[in-house]
């Protein structure tokens, strides 16, 4: 019986440590890593930018992994999982949008720089936003489910194309570059912030397809056989998945 | 050599909007998980999230 | 192949059954190159530099119009419902709507082509590659377009929710059909229009197929 109660604990057990190795992690990298011989403080940034990257591709993959998962099998578990990843995934993509914007402006002068990375990231942001909105116009389940997952199929095939082609278009323009490597004299708070943001990630996806599940859950339900029979105005989904 | 003007400025405010962004959301996904949904017919008491859902709607 | 085909001619007669709304969509398109060359203004020079953006923003902004309307025959009398109950193949229906739409947008990409040369002064000798280009943009577009119009014909929102899913994912046809058509029009000293063409032709490839496979899902419960 401690298995139920140990179950609903651990998104919050998750959502905890992470937050934990991430305020150990961005301590380190404000107040003890070195400056950035280039660009001094502001490379600072670079401790959660980084990270929030990784973490939002990881959520968003693990959207196109359920999507899939339903689409083959068709159990409800997966739609739930879907959702939690699209929506973790795009409050991810969003933030990596906003600390982009931060770092652009005092390194570039202009608070959008079109680096292929980020452009490409707020092409998903909007595509994944779009399957967000629409699975709030469609009210059948079992429509929502199979679209939704047929959307998100489609939009994760598109991010390397977008990343190509947003790299070559830019190529012609500019030659800036945002620095790819990190010397190993900050490989501490990265490391630290990327676990404290993956643990975060967990957390929230798991909280997430829970409300996601009881959702389902709750319009799935057969009514109750107290009702009468004329009472027929819920036409209850007919997911047979 | 080579610093940028403004730049703790910058820092903390990229700081700042990542933890308020990550602490509004927690909050949320907290707040939600905890929000029961209405059963199609309208009456209270759907399953709370997590334990017990199935075993509980075999009562009715 | 025989469904296809009777796909393709069901598709023809619709097209041709109702050919004044297309001439209404082509007035829309002409309209927004119009209204382009407001917000730019009178000088020629730019708008001779932008004018492939714009030419490709009129088709985009005109695809919605059409992509969102080409189910509505299918919806109106739940004829997708009858003509899946009669085993047509999913994919049949997919590739006839999706080629109807694809000729449908390069042909209102070509009728906007003299339009552009008259008002922003940007022309090119290339035809054939010209039209090349819009043959290819408008597959782009018609792919991933035909699939969400037949989810959202069924939705509600439908004229808000096409734009919101199909921009975001047209994001390469857009680059590389505005670069290559740009370059045609401007000169292209170092010869990157294969590379965009390219580019064009593996969107194609992936969408196509992908979006044909994935077909049978979006009408099945219907």
């Amino acid at each position: 019986m401690t298995s139920p109660r140990l179950s609903r604990r651990l998104p919050l057990l998750f959502i905890l440590v992470g937050a934990a190795l991430l305020l150990c992690g961005s301590y380190i990298g404000l107040f003890v890593a070195p400056p950035e011989r280039m660009m001094g403080e502001v490379q600072r940034l670079m401790y959660v930018h980084v990270p929030t990257a990784w973490n939002s591709m990881l959520a968003l993959t693990f959207a196109f992994i359920a999507a899939l998962a339903y689409l083959i099998g068709g159990a409800w578990k997966w739609d739930a999982r879907m959702e939690a990843g699209i929506e973790v995934g795009v409050v991810l993509a969003f933030l990596l949008c906003v600390q982009g914007s931060i770092w652009a402006k005092p390194t570039w002068g202009v608070w959008w720089d079109w680096d292929p990375r980020l452009t490409t990231t707020a092409v998903l942001l909007l595509a994944f936003a779009g399957i967000i909105a629409l699975r709030r116009f469609v009210d059948d389940p079992g429509r929502r489910a199979t679209w939704s997952a047929v959307a998100t199929i489609i939009a994760f095939a598109d991010v390397p194309i977008v990343y190509f082609s947003v790299k070559w278009w830019n190529s012609l323009h500019q030659l800036q570059s945002t620095p790819q490597t990190v010397s190993s004299a900050f490989h501490l708070p990265l490391r630290m912030n990327a676990f404290g943001i993956l643990f975060l990630m967990i957390g929230w996806i798991m909280l997430r397809s829970r409300i996601a599940q009881a959702r389902l859950e709750s319009e799935l339900a057969p009514p109750p056989a107290a009702t009468s029979f004329s009472d027929n105005a819920h036409a209850t989904a007919g997911g047979h998945r | 050599m080579g610093t940028i003007t403004g730049g703790w400025g910058f820092v903390i405010a990229g700081y700042a909007l990542t933890a308020m962004v990550l602490v509004s959301y927690t909050i949320s996904l907290v707040i939600r998980s905890r929000v029961r949904f209405p059963s199609p017919e309208g009456e209270g008491g759907a399953p709370a999230p997590g334990e017990g859902s199935r075993a509980d709607r075999g009562e009715w | 192949m025989n469904q296809l085909l009777a796909a393709l001619w069901k598709e023809g007669l619709l097209q041709w059954n109702l050919r004044s709304r297309f001439f209404a969509v082509a007035v829309f398109g002409t309209t927004s190159l119009l209204l382009f060359s407001f917000a730019i203004g009178p000088s020629a020079h730019a708008l001779r530099q932008y004018s492939a953006g714009f030419l490709w923003l009129a088709l985009l902004l005109s695809s919605t119009l059409t992509l969102s309307e080409s189910f509505h025959a299918e919806t109106e009398h739940r004829a997708l419902e009858g003509l899946l109950l009669l085993q047509a193949s999913p994919r049949a229906l997919f590739y006839g709507k999706a080629i109807a739409n694809w000729l449908q947008l390069a042909i209102l990409g070509m009728m906007l082509v003299p339009i552009m040369v008259v008002l922003y002064d940007a022309g090119t000798t290339d035809l054939f590659r010209l039209a090349g280009i819009i043959l290819l943009g408008s597959a782009g577009l018609s792919a991933p377009g035909t699939l969400y119009a037949a989810m959202v014909t069924q939705a509600r929102a439908q004229q808000t929710l096409l734009p919101l899913l199909l921009f975001p994912l047209v994001v390469p046809v857009l680059l590389a059909s505005v670069k290559a058509t740009s370059l045609l029009i401007l000169g292209d000293p170092m010869g990157q229009t294969p590379s965009w063409i390219g580019l064009l032709l593996c969107f194609n490839a992936i969408y196509w197929s992908l979006c044909g496979l994935l077909f049978g899902r979006v009408v099945e419960d219907s």
